[in-house]
């Protein structure tokens, strides 16, 4: 707490002829206070070719701290490299006592080739063999799960029941705020960009057609999906990831509790579940956001506009718009739970496991959204 | 103990610290000398965690104050808190390292903010504080590839990073073999004798309580507050406390 300026360092480096060295440390030798390094030696060691014996004076130090001491770890080190002979019992008792405890620590064998070079055909394999790995991780996940399904329906898959309830709440009546949002704007933009078209034909009633047909096949499930995966799949990611940094999954193993069944099973049934109820719930609610542009905007009627919407609304549409949100359902608990599980023991994995889980999942979203329209169409749904 | 003398380092004054609205330790007054080694002693969840993070600037407490060197800590400015508390090195119970970073990094790091050392001078202070725990060569490591005492032993590198005038340390040898903690014992009495550091610790470790503490307080969480002070030997002594007996004779003490 003592702020008053202290006395500087001084090294006095002088020669004594018979190949014999003096350093004369005198002063504060503290880290803060720019001290010397250890090249000033060197040099002057350079200097005389013919130096064996190193003495240390350090009758005029003063005050010092870490600065001093790495300063001589340096030093000796240095005059074991180049065989001179130095007598470190001239060193005050601290600092001999200090160095002491830092030289009798157990060293651990450093690596023994840390300067080994990688050729680019290894970089090449050990890049496509991580690649397999993580691949092969997901297939065995995706078992794991299949496997924690079968267990569920034969009834022995553990899990609390009132940690399920907990999940169906969070992935399901706390997303209906940001689903009525969404999904309200997106029919409304659809219905806006259809009105441009439609008008120029006179035909504004097939408004509600473009807006019903668009929402509930495509918009509603991928809307949906894509805030879920950024809502509560990453939520999932980050809390497994945590408990995998704090252990908490291996003291589930150790219980003989799978971390599968306990952790993966509810956080998948309830976004499997939930999403299909969220996606139908986004469908009303996208019908209306266009609703309101046909009735207020467009001044269609009310029953007109009701009717026409009715009318365009075939079950097979509303029955793949809920597949397509079950699978996205799976991909998201699978793409996010897997991230979790797989986590690293740092809070920065945590955060990639977090962001990688988003990311995956809304690619996977996109993917199969692309793949259902390839196969729908093919079938003519 | 009122007056504040020259060479008192710390005194806590009529402190009250509570969670929520249930008082943990009550008017609890103490002092801490300059070169003290200053154990806190109780039972686990006596709240001797909680009186350091008092101590270290993390939680205000409810009533009183604590001086350092009589500087008021809590009826100060943030800037005036901070600045003292740049004199602090802290272990905490549980490490608390910085998990993506590795230990060269996590030691560093304050040095790298508070100093203008070269980077070799950095790495070289690095390489000595985790040498001085017995960590030579982990510099690469990253917490979650060490074992708990050998994360302990790093976060004390870390704390000492700064050769700062106040070390606080908790549980410091809870988790560590005999060898290094007898080698922490070691440590602290250097860095008590040749930095001039003021060093507290809450521990239970009776052996290092007998041979390096040379004051104390006990806490007694049934009527929150400190039920006895002092040197421990003297306080095993002098003591009719049966709590206080039992706590430093592990109950082993017969009459
Ligand atoms: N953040 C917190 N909120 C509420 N109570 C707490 C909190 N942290 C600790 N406590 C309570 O304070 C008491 C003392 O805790 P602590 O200081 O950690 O004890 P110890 O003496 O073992 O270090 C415990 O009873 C604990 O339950
Ligand atoms: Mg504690």
């Amino acid at each position: 707490m003592d702020s008053k300026k202290s006395p500087k360092w001084s090294l006095d480096i002088t020669t004594i002829d018979a190949g014999e060295m003096c350093l004369q440390l005198s002063g504060t030798w503290k880290m803060r206070a720019n001290l010397p390094d250890i090249d000033i030696i060197k040099k002057s060691l350079g200097k005389h070719t013919n130096i064996s014996k190193l003495r240390i004076d350090t009758s005029a130090l003063k005050t010092w701290d870490t600065g001093l001491l790495t300063f001589l770890r340096d030093l000796h080190r240095l005059c074991e490299a180049q065989h001179i002979d130095y007598n470190p019992e001239e060193l005050p008792k601290g600092v001999q006592s200090l160095l002491l405890l830092a030289e009798e620590a157990p060293e651990k064998y450093r690596h023994l080739f840390s300067s080994h070079r990688i050729s680019l055909f290894e970089k090449v394999g050990t890049e496509t063999l991580k690649i397999t790995a993580i691949i092969m991780g997901i297939i065995i996940f995706v078992g794991d799960i299949s496997l924690s399904l079968y267990r569920l329906f034969l009834g022995k898959a553990r899990f609390l029941i009132s940690d399920l309830i907990l999940f169906f709440q969070e992935a399901g009546v706390y997303a209906l705020g940001i689903v009525t949002l969404i999904n309200f704007l997106v029919g409304l933009i659809l219905a806006y960009i259809g009105a441009v078209q439609l008008s120029q034909f006179g035909a504004q009633i097939y408004i509600a057609n473009l807006v019903s047909i668009g929402v509930i096949r495509e918009m509603a499930p991928i809307m949906t999906a894509i805030i879920m995966a950024g809502r509560t799949g990453a939520a999932y990611a980050a809390q497994l990831g945590t408990m995998q940094v704090n252990e908490e999954i291996d003291a589930l193993r150790t219980l003989a509790i799978r971390p599968m069944d306990f952790l993966v099973l509810p956080r998948t049934l309830a976004l499997v579940l939930m999403l299909p109820l969220l996606c139908l719930y986004g469908d009303l609610v996208g019908i209306m956001g266009g609703g309101i542009i046909g009735v207020f905007v467009l001044k269609l009627s009310i029953l007109r506009y009701s009717v026409q919407t009715l009318s365009s609304i075939s079950i097979a549409d509303v029955f793949l718009g809920i597949t397509k949100s079950a699978v996205f359902g799976i991909l998201i608990a699978v793409a996010s739970c897997h991230r979790g599980m797989k986590c690293g023991r740092s809070a920065e994995a945590v955060g990639k496991a977090t962001t990688s889980a988003v990311v995956t999942s809304l690619v996977l979203i996109i993917s199969a959204d692309a793949l259902f329209a390839v196969f729908t169409n093919a079938l003519g749904i | 103990m009122c007056a504040v003398s020259d060479d008192v380092q710390i005194s806590v004054r009529k402190m009250d610290m509570r969670y929520r609205h249930e008082t943990l330790l009550k008017d609890l007054n103490f002092d801490v000398h300059t070169q003290d080694v200053f154990v806190i002693m109780g039972e686990s969840g006596c709240g001797k965690s909680t009186l350091l993070r008092h101590m270290i600037g993390l939680t205000r407490p409810r009533h009183g104050d604590i001086f350092y060197q009589g500087k008021s800590f809590w009826h100060c400015g943030p800037e005036q808190r901070e600045e003292m508390m740049q004199h602090f090195g802290v272990m905490y119970q549980n490490g608390a390292l910085w998990t993506s970073m590795t230990l060269v990094e996590n030691v560093a790091l304050p040095l790298k903010q508070f100093t203008t050392l070269t980077r070799r001078k950095i790495k070289h202070a690095v390489e000595f504080k985790l040498a001085l725990v017995g960590l030579d060569g982990y510099g690469d490591y990253y917490p979650a590839e060490l074992s708990g005492g050998m994360r302990k032993r790093a976060a004390i590198a870390r704390a000492m990073a700064l050769d700062p005038k106040i070390l606080f340390f908790d549980e410091p040898s809870a988790g560590l073999d005999p060898i290094n903690s007898k080698r922490l014992d070691e440590l602290l009495l250097e860095l008590r004798d040749n930095f001039g550091a003021t060093i507290v610790v809450v521990t239970h470790e009776l052996d290092s309580i007998f041979s390096i503490a040379n004051n104390s307080i006990f806490i007694e969480p049934k009527v929150k507050s400190i039920i006895g002070r002092g040197n421990p030997k003297k306080l095993l002594e002098t003591t009719d406390n049966p709590k206080i007996i039992e706590f430093l004779t592990r109950g082993e003490r017969y009459e």
